[in-house]
């Protein structure tokens, strides 16, 4: 009688299986069934415009200057006021209070190392332009003439592209290129890049943000 | 034989009259194997929903044809459609001829503002929850090059702080790549243009390249990517940006949507301190070439082995 009281056992086993089989699938069944409800995307909030900005650090500065919220040309006061020949001299130094009593130049920050003249690079002539080495204007729009001057090597990576940002194409032929000019990332008066506040860290989870009772992560 | 066991043979067992008790038995026995094969079954009928019959009959990309690649493209755009109601472009775009991409990244410039990553993460498409960055942005100390000591969850008022350095570590695509050879289904190779990429829809998900990877340069979808539908960016290409489905491996492409276009990686566009530098390596007249001819270059975990063409530069 072994075989038959072995096929009991056996037999005993399947039922068991079988009940948790049926009663495991039920439940998989009723979670399936439930998930069909639930939305394919989950919230998620997007990325602030502000993170993605890629304008320059300096904007695009012009030689131009905001006294009482109105913006002046250097020149409607430097004719009208005509420089005195005294601060036309080459060794007028940069940090002085000449300016005072029209409030002009007041909040500015010098830290340019030696260069502490204001007409090594300002053309005392015509304030609205920069001066060059022979006594020649350098038109405003272009300072990377002016720093040359003196940033011969840091020139030379500028024009070969690999000082400053390039934006566009690096195929040339298929479309422009947009090179930065050198007072769009640096103060000319304090040529130290500035701080910035860096983007958020990486997120340490590893796992899907869930919602509980609401969202289901569903496949 | 004599003995208990000459009772009953086999054969009359097997061929015993059917009884109410062998009816049920035999009931109960069916009814078990039903229920496991079903129970066993059932993961593919989740598949069913997503898994088209002729995205499991799909080729190689090297064996497709056009009007093939042209069926795959249309499918995956319904695909996008049906999962986040927008309405994207897939393209498949070749590499240019003669054409080798390099980058080089100063990193006496980089001051860690993390303003590439994501910028990545706008031009790529990588999920937004569980989070996928592939740029990760190393401080280190100054005077030391041992990445054991970096610190890559920074989170200063400012930066670049006093004392810092910071190295911004994305894939390398090495001329040597290691993870092209881990890989069991070629489903990741290397383009002419040098592009290390990877196919998501012939990615088994078995992570052997991201364990190849000296880098960490490769990133899993554990999950469905998250992306609010005004985030997405919709230009897809098929190797590059598109919205990857669960369970594949995807990384840093130089942004080959971009770069095959003509147009500059994200991460180089969008850096303020211009420390990002890309280029075709071939051209004599191109910065990258310039880099690599005036300044000082080093490449990271050279013991490696692994000839990056991503270069890390200072200036003198």
């Amino acid at each position: 009688m072994f075989i038959l009281k072995k096929r009991r056992a056996v037999f005993l086993y399947i039922s068991t299986a079988c009940c948790t089989l049926i009663f495991y699938s039920c439940v998989l069944f009723a979670s399936q069934a439930e998930d069909q409800n639930t939305p394919v995307i989950r919230d998620v909030i997007p990325l602030p415009q502000n993170w993605l900005d890629a304008s320059p650090v300096r904007g695009k500065p012009q030689l131009t200057f905001y006294l009482t919220q109105f913006l002046y040309k250097c020149n409607e006061c430097h004719i009208d006021l005509k420089t005195p020949t005294y601060e036309c001299d080459k060794y007028v130094k940069m940090p002085t209070a000449f300016h005072l009593p029209l409030g002009a130049h007041r909040d500015m920050v010098f830290n340019h190392g030696i260069n502490m003249r204001c007409f090594n690079c300002h053309n005392c002539a015509n304030l609205e332009t920069y001066i060059d080495y022979d006594g020649s204007e350098i038109p405003a729009d272009r300072p990377v003439l002016l720093c040359r001057k003196c940033h011969g090597t840091t020139y030379r990576d500028w024009a070969a592209g690999v000082h400053g940002r390039i934006n566009g194409y690096w195929d040339t032929s298929g479309g422009a290129q947009e090179k930065l000019e050198c007072n769009q990332c640096h103060n000319p008066h304090h040529p130290h890049f500035p701080l910035l506040v860096p983007r958020p860290p990486p997120s340490q989870a590893r796992i899907p943000h869930i919602k509980k009772g609401k969202h289901r992560e569903h496949e | 034989m004599n003995g208990p066991f000459k009772t009953r043979s086999i054969n009359e067992i097997t061929y015993a009259p059917l009884t109410r008790r062998s009816f049920l038995k035999f009931g109960a026995a069916a009814a078990a194997a039903y229920a496991g094969f079903s129970v066993a079954l059932s993961p593919l009928k989740d598949l069913k929903e997503h898994l088209s019959i002729e995205e499991f009959l799909q080729q190689h990309y090297e064996r497709l044809t056009a009007e093939h690649m042209q069926k795959i493209l249309a499918r995956i755009e319904k695909e996008i459609e049906r999962d986040y109601h927008v309405r994207a472009t897939v393209k498949d775009i070749k590499p240019m001829h003669g054409v080798e991409y390099a980058f080089a990244l100063n990193i006496g410039k980089c001051i860690g503002c993390r303003r590439c990553v994501y910028g990545c993460m706008a031009e790529n498409n990588t999920s937004r929850d569980p989070q996928i960055q592939y740029i990760r942005v190393l401080e280190m100390k100054k005077g030391s090059q041992n990445v054991e000591e970096s610190e890559h969850y920074y989170d200063h008022e400012w930066v670049p702080q006093a004392d810092k350095y910071y190295m911004p570590v994305q894939c390398q695509q090495c001329q040597n790549p290691p993870c092209t050879k881990a890989c069991p289904v070629k489903a990741t190779w290397q383009e002419p243009d040098g592009i290390i990429v990877v196919d998501y829809n012939w990615c088994i998900g078995c992570r052997y390249c991201m364990a190849a990877c000296p880098y960490w340069a490769r990133r899993f979808n554990f999950a469905k990517p998250a992306l609010p539908p005004e985030d997405i960016n919709t230009d897809m290409a098929y190797l590059g940006n598109r919205i990857r489905p669960r369970g594949v491996v995807e990384k840093c492409t130089f942004c080959l949507r971009r770069v095959r276009q003509g147009m500059q990686p994200a991460c180089v566009e969008v850096c303020p301190t211009g420390s990002r530098v890309f280029g075709n390596v071939r051209d004599p007249k191109s910065p990258i070439h310039y880099i690599l001819n005036n300044k000082r270059v080093y490449i990271f975990k050279e013991e490696a082995g692994t000839i990056p063409r991503f270069y890390y530069c200072f200036d003198v």
